[in-house]
């Protein structure tokens, strides 16, 4: 079989799954993207992996401050390590959204513009990350997290990227592992809701 | 795009001439233990997953050092853990909940008889290649017996090593992979990301 001929053959993926949700105070839903496949893991997912798998070195990657930093360290307990469950008001990892467009690169190491967390002028109230449990569904194995975003700052917000970063916590060192731009700009109108959507997914 | 998975397995002749190469093929399967270890990640807690015994142990043990959890480098000689490769003699077909390989091929060092002598995993950083984030990991296999071994299934077995749990996170099933007398597979798998 030719090179190219096996290039079209279904390759097995970890897939991240990404729906983003706007919702009134009162629940109703006022848009939803459904699931869609994310584009873009960027390099500091395998290079964590590749810290993990190897174990002989410690690894440096790209932080959010654009610094090289630690993304694994042999000889810090395993939890310090890619923490994403951040609660309430942490902005500083989880999944994270923003309102910069430009495109998608391989070695993206931050959003281009991240909302921070707050109630002011383009400022959004972060929720806790909400981590699901591994199960099999409708054939794949998945596992769901999320992120709810709640505009208190008086006027619409237009979310345009959102991306998912995790932290080692020995400083604290903070990489990005995966950033979307929307396909359409998400406005979030005053008092409501987004809730981004990353689904982590495999398929034999 | 999600992170994909590849392999390749190239058999090389005593000599070290190439006999034998697949190519780089699109792999089947992540099995159901890898997105349990994101999990334990994500939680930081303990985290329990099928081994390759059947039992669930412990796949993540939060207050270890990381060095001792999820390890995929396997030394020389080790068929535990890292790359595998078996005979898949049962004819288990891939399967979401796969958990260990149908039929693995032991190390030996003297030449058993349908043995393989396991080489140290080696593995190469992430880096941008071609347009992709490429991580690539190998193993060679020699076969130093007297008898050809043929390759059905691979796969990745990661080490709790401080609770020696052994854990599959992807398996394949290969088209038939003839290693000669005195030959040595390598399989190579690479995990690719794509903007």
């Amino acid at each position: 079989m030719k090179e190219k001929e096996r290039e079209k053959e279904r390759a097995s993926v970890v897939k991240a799954m990404l729906r983003v949700v706007v919702t009134s105070p009162d629940g109703k839903v006022l848009s939803d993207t459904g699931e869609k496949e994310s584009k873009s893991y960027v390099i500091q997912f395998l290079e964590f992996f590749y810290g993990l798998f190897y174990a002989t070195v410690n690894v440096n990657a790209t932080a959010t401050d654009g610094a090289e930093r630690n993304i694994y360290t042999l000889t810090a307990m395993l939890n310090l390590h890619f923490i994403y469950n951040y609660g309430v008001g942490q902005d500083i990892g989880g999944i994270q959204v923003g309102t910069g467009d430009t495109p998608v690169t391989n070695d993206d190491w931050k959003l281009a513009t991240k909302i921070a967390h707050g109630s002011g002028a383009q400022q959004l109230m972060y929720g806790a990350m909400v981590i699901g449990t591994v199960a099999i569904v409708a054939g794949n194995v998945d596992l769901e997290t999320k992120r709810t975003f709640t505009n208190s700052s008086g006027a619409t917000i237009t979310v345009k990227e959102c991306g998912a970063v995790v932290v080692l916590n020995v400083s604290p060192q903070c990489h990005m592992i995966i950033r979307d731009v929307l396909g359409t700009p998400v406005p979030v109108p005053h008092n409501c809701s987004v809730t981004i959507y990353y689904t982590f997914r495999t398929t034999v | 795009m999600g992170m994909k998975a590849y392999r390749r397995i190239l058999v090389h002749n005593a000599r070290g001439e190439l006999v034998r190469d697949s190519g780089l093929v699109p792999c089947n399967s992540y099995v159901r233990q890898f997105l349990d270890l994101v999990e334990a990640f994500f939680k930081r807690v303990d985290k329990t997953a099928k081994d390759v015994d059947g039992n669930p142990t412990i796949i993540y043990d939060a207050d270890q050092n990381a060095n001792l959890n999820g390890v995929v480098h396997a030394g020389v000689g080790v068929d535990a853990f890292g790359i595998v490769v078996g005979t898949n003699a049962g004819i288990t077909p891939e399967d979401n909940a796969n958990y260990k390989l149908d039929t693995k091929i032991l190390h030996s060092g003297t030449g058993e008889a349908g043995r393989m002598n396991y080489q140290q995993g080696t593995f190469v950083a992430p880096q941008v290649i071609a347009g992709n984030v490429d991580f690539s990991m190998s193993r060679a296999f020699i076969n130093e017996t007297s008898a050809g071994i043929t390759i059905k299934e691979i796969g990745i077995i990661c080490k709790n090593i401080a609770n020696t749990k052994y854990h599959l996170l992807l398996r394949d099933v290969v088209s038939d992979t003839l290693v000669g007398v005195g030959e040595t597979a390598t399989v190579v798998y690479t995990l690719r990301t794509t903007a």
